[in-house]
């Protein structure tokens, strides 16, 4: 899977080009925690390519908003579809995230 | 009461109860052995009275017959002796006749006091009972033949031979001594089973007091009773100590209790420093590092369970940064204290914010420091400061070519028609370019405010692209670009906010005939299906690299390609365009090669379809 990163300011937003499920999973938590590392935490994931999600998937996300949660912040998720808003819902996940329209609105959250 | 006292001076508690019920019992049987023997003499003597006040009847009784008998025959002597030997026989203490005031026979013969009877023939003296009488004594009429009266007075004694008593006494000394002996048996087993009880009934009198003289015993330990007395002192004894341990418990649990309610609330305070996402620091008057939440452990780049005690400036890296707070450390001059730096070597591209700002003011008080991370704040205001040098550079161009054409006017009154109409025409040109800009900067504030809202109504595309061409047309020429418009033969109606798109469609084309170079051309292709329009605007000129390929569509992105060096720009009008695209549901992509030229591909649905807001 392609993890488009793009840095929009100080922010980093990073963009998984399709499901994130199984392996993907781990490539995206490890690019993601990696990019948290480089940033201090500015970090923004945009869903906007991003059909769905799997267990894995929702793993990997909750993973890196923990570890965004020990210095009080949550992982900001923008552009996400109606299947991963209702997989979030479902799984009482979705209060552990921050959601933005879009990727302007996430990134404008950082000032 | 003295007793009682007697009692609880000589004995122990735990003997007192059972020694006051042992005397108790002892003084009952003693009473009852007495009252027993009391009522053997009292019936005895009754007895005795009984039988001899009898005896006595009957013998006066006989005794008067005969005396009767033999006073009528004038036999006095024999009279006189029938009374001594009856009264002698019959043990009676008086046994007499008398005649008128005298006594005619008596046991004791001293006490006759009339010698003789009276002579036949004459009157017997009338009886004076008044100086004979006798109160305990029987008196019996004597009626005699050819006589007259006289009376008989008899009296027994009853000796008290004090046998049943003495039977009676011997029997109830038998009974107290068996009674006591078995009294002692009891009271020596018995306290043996229940000297516990009793031990434990004074201790819970000691445990009580009575409210005056003895105070309440309020040291469990002290109504503890002799292990020895007995399983229930033993299991009493157990019971004070679980008693005392419950309330050394709960005395425990109050002052944890206590002392967790502070414990509560500073573990709330913790919590909500640790949900702060600022850094926060506490140090004390050293600058010792004395509390660190999860935010400053990340923004120092350090492990929190290390952070505590290690000196501050040590964890500061930035000279500016460490010499304001080692100024806050001396309390010279300031109380307080705000700096900005970086936090780690390696990290200058986070910029932190530190506000550092003393606890109290007297020595030896500790700080609290509150690091921000201001990155993006400082990134945006950059941004922003080169968007308005960049803005006012957009700005002052247009106006001075429009004021240079309009004193060029001004100042040739006669000029050709045809310079006119080129002075005019730049005129023109730049106003609108600084509309433009105007609408540009406009929709970039309300996109800042989030307030960039749609206008909806239908859009007649056919209309729009036969205007975006007229209104480009000119652009291109001067710059000998070929601009093509393909459009299909019939064109949709879309539902959208048209000066938006056209805003959008116009920063697209207008990118496109900025960066093609002379003679290079640009087209612009429609297609529409059902849903959607696809837009493409098509240059062959620079290109863009594929690093710069999504920057170019960041607000106030200018590409470091050095060819474009000369070339102005705001930075908006690509990020203006994804933001009204997107607003509209649709998108823009772009494909580029670089020295080849760009594709922009613009799709829009037939009906707008607004995102969720953010």
């Amino acid at each position: 899977m392609q993890i488009k990163e793009q840095r929009h300011g100080a922010v980093t937003v990073i963009s998984p080009q399709g499901p994130v499920c199984t392996t993907d999973a781990e490539q995206f938590q490890a690019s993601a925690l990696d990019v948290l590392g480089k940033t201090m935490g500015r970090l923004a994931v945009d869903l906007s390519a991003t059909p769905y999600v799997d267990s894995m998937g929702l793993e990997a996300l909750v993973a890196v908003t923990e570890i965004l949660a020990q210095s009080g912040r949550v992982l900001k998720l923008c552009g996400a579809c109606e299947t991963i808003r209702e997989i979030l819902e479902l799984t009482g996940l979705s209060d552990h995230f921050d959601h933005y329209a879009d990727v302007n609105s996430a990134v404008r959250s950082f000032l | 009461m003295v007793v009682k006292r007697m009692l609880q001076y000589l004995l122990p508690r735990g003997e007192r109860t059972l020694a006051g019920l042992g005397l108790c019992a002892a003084t009952v049987v003693a009473a009852a052995c007495g009252a027993l023997w009391w009522l053997a003499g009292y019936g005895e003597v009754q007895a005795n009275l009984k039988a001899r006040q009898r005896t006595v009847e009957v013998l006066a009784s006989t005794l008067s017959q005969s005396i009767e008998v033999m006073l009528g025959a004038g036999e006095l002597s024999a009279v006189r002796r029938l009374i001594a030997d009856v009264a002698r026989d019959g043990e009676l203490s008086i046994c007499r006749v008398t005649l008128g005031d005298g006594v005619l026979a008596d046991a004791d013969p001293a006490a006759i006091t009339v010698q003789s009877l009276p002579p036949t023939g004459n009157p017997w003296p009338i009886l004076n009972d008044q100086s004979n009488h006798h109160p305990r004594a029987t008196r019996i009429a004597l009626e005699i033949p050819g006589g007259g009266s006289a009376a008989l007075y008899v009296a027994g004694e009853v000796e008290h031979s004090g046998s049943v008593q003495s039977r009676v006494s011997d029997g109830a000394g038998l009974i107290a001594a068996c009674a006591v002996g078995l009294l002692g048996i009891v009271y020596h087993f018995g306290r043996r089973k229940a000297r516990g009880a009793s031990a434990i009934c004074g201790a819970l009198a000691a445990a009580e007091g009575d409210g005056a003289s003895v105070p309440r015993e309020k040291d469990l330990a002290a109504l503890e009773v002799d292990d020895r007395y007995g399983p229930q002192a033993k299991a009493w004894n157990d019971l004070l100590r679980e008693l005392v341990d419950l309330r050394t418990r709960q005395l425990a649990q109050r002052a944890i209790g206590a002392a967790g309610v502070t414990a509560r609330r500073d573990d709330q305070v913790m919590t909500a420093f640790d949900a702060l996402w600022h850094g926060l620091v506490i140090v004390d008057s050293s600058l010792k590092v004395q509390y660190a939440n999860g935010a400053a452990a990340v923004f120092l780049s350090a492990r929190r369970e290390t952070l505590a005690g290690m000196d501050l400036l040590s964890l500061l890296s930035d000279p500016d940064v460490k010499a304001a707070f080692r100024v806050l450390g001396e309390r010279s001059t300031s109380t307080r204290v705000v700096v900005e730096g970086s936090l780690s070597p390696g990290r200058d591209d986070t910029v932190f914010r530190l506000s550092g700002r003393l606890l109290r003011r007297d020595e030896g008080a500790g700080a609290m420091i509150l690091i921000e991370d201001v990155t993006q704040q400082r990134v945006a205001d950059k941004s922003r400061n080169a968007f308005v040098a960049q803005a006012t550079h957009e700005l002052r161009t247009p106006l001075t070519n429009i004021r240079l054409y309009v004193e060029s006017l001004i100042d040739q009154p006669d000029a050709l028609p045809a310079t006119r109409s080129q002075s005019l025409n730049v005129i023109n040109q730049e106003v609108r370019r600084l509309e433009r800009l105007v609408g540009d900067m406009l929709s970039v504030s309300e996109i800042e405010a989030g307030t960039l809202k749609l206008t909806t109504d239908d859009v007649r595309l056919n209309v729009l692209f036969e205007e975006l061409e007229a209104d480009f047309h000119h652009q291109a020429q001067a710059k000998h670009i070929g601009l093509k418009f393909i459009l299909p033969p019939k064109l949709p109606v879309i539902v959208g906010d048209r000066d938006k798109i056209v805003l959008a469609l116009g920063n697209l084309v207008g990118n496109a005939l900025k960066y093609t170079p002379a003679n290079g051309e640009v087209s612009v292709s429609v297609r529409a299906d059902a849903d959607q329009v696809s837009v493409d605007v098509a240059d062959n000129g620079i290109g863009i690299k594929d690093d710069e390929a999504e920057l170019v569509f960041d607000r106030f992105y200018r590409s470091k390609d050095r060819r474009l060096e000369g070339v102005t720009g705001s930075g908006l009008g690509l990020a203006l365009a994804r933001q009204v695209v997107r607003l509209h549901g649709g998108e823009i992509t772009l494909t580029s090669v670089l020295n080849k030229g760009s594709t922009f591909t613009m799709t829009l649905p037939m009906r707008a379809e607004l995102p969720l807001a953010a």
